[in-house]
């Protein structure tokens, strides 16, 4: 080693050098190759920037849209660099990751943009390092598209010149003339063309009455689906009549499909006691232990009564 | 005559302020006679909660501290011999009690946590030739601090699923911790001595064996168990593995002591319901998205709760 640092003529010097370029090169090799060992697995199909506008005035918001296809499915794509911005600044980012069902992955950055001085303002292009499996694995740097804005100077506020004004409101009625005048030419020539093609009539079968929508169940009939199922009750004084009473007092509670009564007990307000004890009572009767269904029940029915009074 | 749960969950609750779930969670796995695995930041009374459980009860209790050079011997015992007699004498570890707190039992490497799962399990010790009977009741309370990752130890899922419940100690609200000062701001925390005996845990087990499930309760419990299995595409992408039909005899099991503590002898949806994110949350595997995209493993399972009806 000691002998590639310290040479002693010319055509040694050279030699040394060359080992000592040799170990270079071969030591940033490795690094090289250290590093795209490191990079993530993916295909890029897609990679684009588009921008909401093309011309903007100074200060207003508008979007700058990064979009991503990776073939792989729920690629990793952390790695994306973000492109720089000229004569812009970022007030906002948002990013949403989509995986496709056998389609890989949609990667869409929105990123809130604004012009900060009239000119041009650029926005480089965004890229990706990966290894690419459909190529080998070998390392690619995807880049999208540049993007070029020009930022117009704010409006000054103000008052238009009445010359100005004259001449903006004559250009809009001869715009308007023209447009009229195309309008009704397109409408003769239309008429024309249908006077001449042959009339035909299909016949359509006859129409079906649309069924009406049940309307939406009042607390009434709330109310009536409990006196129906504690009728049943009262006359088959069983667990399963015991749940159908159940269910029509959750119905009229309001309670959703996987809401338990602790939770409903909680919305329903302390002094509609009436409810709550016909609620417990029902539970109950629809859980409890068979030596005590029948006492169980006579309770229910109890409460119900209670809250159909009520 | 039996003292009920309502009073132990009174005495602990001299202790403890709020934490009303945890404190339940505790009383309900012993009377089920399983084992707890508390979860939460320092500081928030979970060495604290289990200590008073066992003055309430006045059983034996011991506190391990899970340390990376502890031994399997340092826990479950070791023989020793006697020079004057000429023999081997065992001598028991601190497994060896009603109550055990494994504090910050993910300190230790596996081999150590396995020598206190097998016991769980078991709930017997082999110390040399002999094999050692635990207590009855025989209860661990470990904890984990979910915050510091550095130097631990995960427990694997198949070693979680010997814990009954995964119990969660959040922060406590702000009224609950000017409770807190005003209650114990000036030293010592006085813990209950007693309230229940050994006899009253064990008459409530017996009682928890005769507890009412409805059939199609035992629906609700196996329709919840089967949604973290089958996770729609949304929540797919968190769960790597649902729970397990063990997960449902255990919820089933919890119920009916929930029922107990509850002064029932029948189960109510409440009960499973109360409980399934317990009881769930250390036997689902979820994928790496839930740790890097930090999702709320509380919220994710009650949408897989919410999916399925109610009876």
């Amino acid at each position: 080693m000691l002998g590639i640092f310290l040479p002693t003529g010319t055509r040694e010097f050279t030699a040394a050098f060359k080992r000592l370029a040799a170990t270079a090169l071969f030591a940033v090799t490795c690094v090289a190759n250290a590093r795209a060992q490191s990079l993530p697995e993916l295909t890029i199909t897609a990679l684009s920037i588009t921008s909401q506008r093309t011309s903007v005035p100074e200060g207003e918001a508008f979007h700058v849209t990064i979009h991503v296809h990776a073939t792989q499915h729920d690629a990793d794509l952390s790695s994306l660099i973000l492109p720089d911005m000229r004569n812009l600044t970022i007030l906002g980012d948002e990013k949403h990751t989509t995986p496709i069902p056998k389609d890989g992955t949609d990667y869409l950055e929105v990123l809130t943009v604004a012009g900060v001085a009239p000119g041009t303002a650029t926005i480089s292009p965004a890229y990706i390092d990966a290894r690419d499996p459909s190529r080998g694995g070998k390392p690619f740097r995807f880049s999208s598209n540049s993007v070029r804005i020009t930022i117009l100077p704010q409006s000054s506020g103000s008052e238009p010149s009445w010359e100005d004004a004259t001449k903006r409101a004559l250009r809009i009625g001869a715009g308007a003339l023209i447009g009229a005048v195309a309008i009704v030419v397109l409408g003769l020539v239309l008429r024309a063309v249908g006077r001449a093609r042959r009339r035909t009539y299909v016949t359509l079968p006859p129409a079906r009455p649309v069924a009406a929508r049940p309307p939406p169940r009042a607390p009434d009939q709330e109310l009536d689906g409990i006196r129906q199922a504690a009728a049943h009750l009262s006359v088959e004084r069983s667990r399963a009549r015991a749940a159908d009473v159940r269910s029509a007092l959750f119905a009229y509670a309001g309670a959703r499909s996987d809401e338990t009564l602790a939770s409903l007990l909680e919305r329903i307000p302390p002094e509609r006691t009436a409810l709550r004890a016909a609620l417990r009572a029902a539970e109950r009767a629809t859980f409890v232990d068979e030596p005590h269904l029948q006492g169980a029940l006579e309770d229910l029915l109890d409460a119900v009564r209670h809250v159909i009074a009520a | 005559m039996t003292v009920r749960p309502g009073a132990l969950r009174a005495a602990v609750e001299q202790t403890i302020v709020g934490q009303r779930a945890v404190v339940d969670g505790m009383l309900v796995a012993l009377i089920a006679n399983g084992h707890v695995l508390l979860e939460g930041p320092p500081g928030v009374a979970k060495t604290l909660a289990a200590r008073s459980l066992a003055n309430a009860i006045g059983g034996t209790f011991r506190r391990i501290q899970f340390t990376p050079d502890l031994l399997p011997s340092d826990i479950v015992g070791t023989r020793i011999f006697d020079q004057r007699s000429g023999e081997f004498t065992t001598v028991r570890g601190p497994v060896f009690a009603n109550i055990v707190l494994a504090d910050e039992i993910n300190r230790s490497p596996a081999k150590v946590q396995s020598a206190l799962l097998e016991g769980m399990q078991e709930r017997q010790a082999t110390i040399g030739p002999q094999s050692f009977p635990f207590p009855n009741p025989f209860i661990v309370l470990a904890t984990m601090n979910p915050l510091d990752d550095d130097g631990t130890y995960a427990l694997p899922l198949a070693q979680r699923d010997r814990f009954a419940l995964n119990l969660y100690v959040d922060y406590p609200s702000r009224e609950e911790e000017l409770a807190i000062l005003e209650r114990f701001g000036g030293g010592d925390v006085p813990l209950q001595q007693d309230a229940v005996t050994l006899d009253d845990v064990r008459a409530w087990r017996d009682e928890a064996e005769g507890v009412h499930l409805e059939p199609r309760l035992r629906g609700y419990i196996v329709d919840m168990i089967r949604a973290t299995r089958e996770p729609d595409g949304a929540r797919g992408r968190y769960v790597e593995r649902g729970a397990s039909p063990r997960a449902a005899l255990m919820l089933a099991h919890l119920a009916k002591a929930r029922a107990v503590l509850e002064g029932r002898n029948y189960v109510l949806p409440d009960d499973i319901r109360s409980l399934a994110v317990a009881t769930l949350r250390h036997r689902v595997g979820f994928t790496y998205r839930v740790a890097s995209e930090r999702v709320n493993v509380q919220e994710l399972l009650e949408s897989f709760i919410a999916q399925v009806p109610a009876p």
